[in-house]
């Protein structure tokens, strides 16, 4: 609740002080207004489309299946699916961390699951859907093409390293 | 690049609508009800950068991220991204913002990919979950890969 009030106070405190510099002609203000309403014209070309796109993409293709395939995790089709399953993962790497707890249980391979940690931070589609809308989609293919190989790499040497060492996933 | 954008929605929009009508209704719905969530973040955020745009001067900004600021702009870029902790839906704007104000792609890459990939703050959550060794490998190996397609993103899009 007090969260909320504070939010208030610092959208009208912003709100009057864009309105007052204009008023008194203060500069700083002035520019700064006119920034954020460029800034904000910008977003709001992007942003409502970006959250459809997301909002559709949530609706009409299910978590639940790809997990369900996940069963099937020899030679490359592990890392097919983890790089899927990545896609489909919310928030941020702490979020990955628990799931990969999850796959470590079910019996998945280390180097399957270093992959996934990789591709988790980079290939989570809601959030690649907002790097296109903002940045455009050459960004988005170029930093696809050099990260995904080089966390499948890494996932592979990583967990390989780790098998021979007899590596445990710590288990709360 | 926002008229793709527009058309794609709208293709999409229209074929999930002839395809179901209830399950359209309840993806604008989460849509708006997840701009609206957030709607605060991306004033906030807005209202910062504008802010600090004017208030900072513009030879600053640029030695320190432009155009010209080279190698030290990706260090500070790297630095940065790792350090931090926002939702991709903080960072892009942001990166979108600074492309406006003439930053190099390759120095924003450095920023959205180490933001993605390095978890200096969350370090502790990984810890328990890989111990600390290997959570440190993981960091330094998430950090060349940050440099190698920083590299990468130099050669393709140049300044």
């Amino acid at each position: 609740m007090r969260g909320r009030y504070i939010k208030i106070f610092f959208v009208l405190l912003f709100i009057v002080f864009i309105v007052l510099s204009y008023l008194i002609e203060y500069k700083t203000g002035k520019d700064t207004g006119d920034a954020f309403f460029h800034v904000l014209v910008e977003m709001l070309k992007i942003l409502p489309f970006a959250f459809i796109l997301i909002g559709l993409f949530e609706v009409w293709i299910k978590k639940e299946t790809v997990v369900k395939h996940l069963g099937t995790k020899s030679g490359m089709k592990g890392y097919f699916w983890v790089l899927i399953l990545a896609g489909f993962s919310v928030g941020g790497l702490y979020v990955a961390f628990p799931l990969s707890e999850t796959l470590y249980k079910k019996g998945a391979s280390l180097k399957v699951i270093f992959a996934f940690l990789g591709f988790a931070g980079i290939i989570r589609i809601p959030m690649t859907i907002f790097e296109i809308s903002f940045l455009g989609l050459p960004f988005t293919i170029v930093r696809l093409m050099v990260t995904i190989p080089l966390f499948l790499l890494i996932g592979i040497l990583l967990g390989s390293i780790l098998e021979k060492r007899g590596f445990k996933f710590k288990i709360k | 690049m926002n008229i793709g954008l527009w058309i794609l929605t709208t293709v999409l929009l229209i074929y999930s609508f002839i395809k179901d009508k209830a399950k359209t209704f309840s993806a604008l719905k989460k849509a708006a009800k997840k701009l609206w969530s957030m709607s605060y973040l991306f004033f906030f955020v807005m209202a910062v950068f504008s802010f600090l745009l004017v208030i900072v001067p513009d030879y600053t900004f640029d030695s320190y991220i432009g155009a010209g600021s080279g190698i030290k702009g990706v260090i500070i870029a790297l630095g940065f991204g790792s350090l931090s902790v926002m939702p991709g839906f903080v960072a892009f704007p942001i990166g979108a913002a600074l492309k406006i104000q003439g930053v190099p792609l390759y120095i924003i890459a450095a920023f959205t990919l180490s933001l993605m990939t390095i978890g200096v703050v969350t370090f502790p959550i990984e810890k328990k979950f890989l111990g600390t060794r290997i959570a440190i490998v993981r960091n330094i190996l998430a950090m060349f890969v940050c440099i190698i397609t920083v590299v990468f993103f130099k050669m393709v899009f140049g300044e």
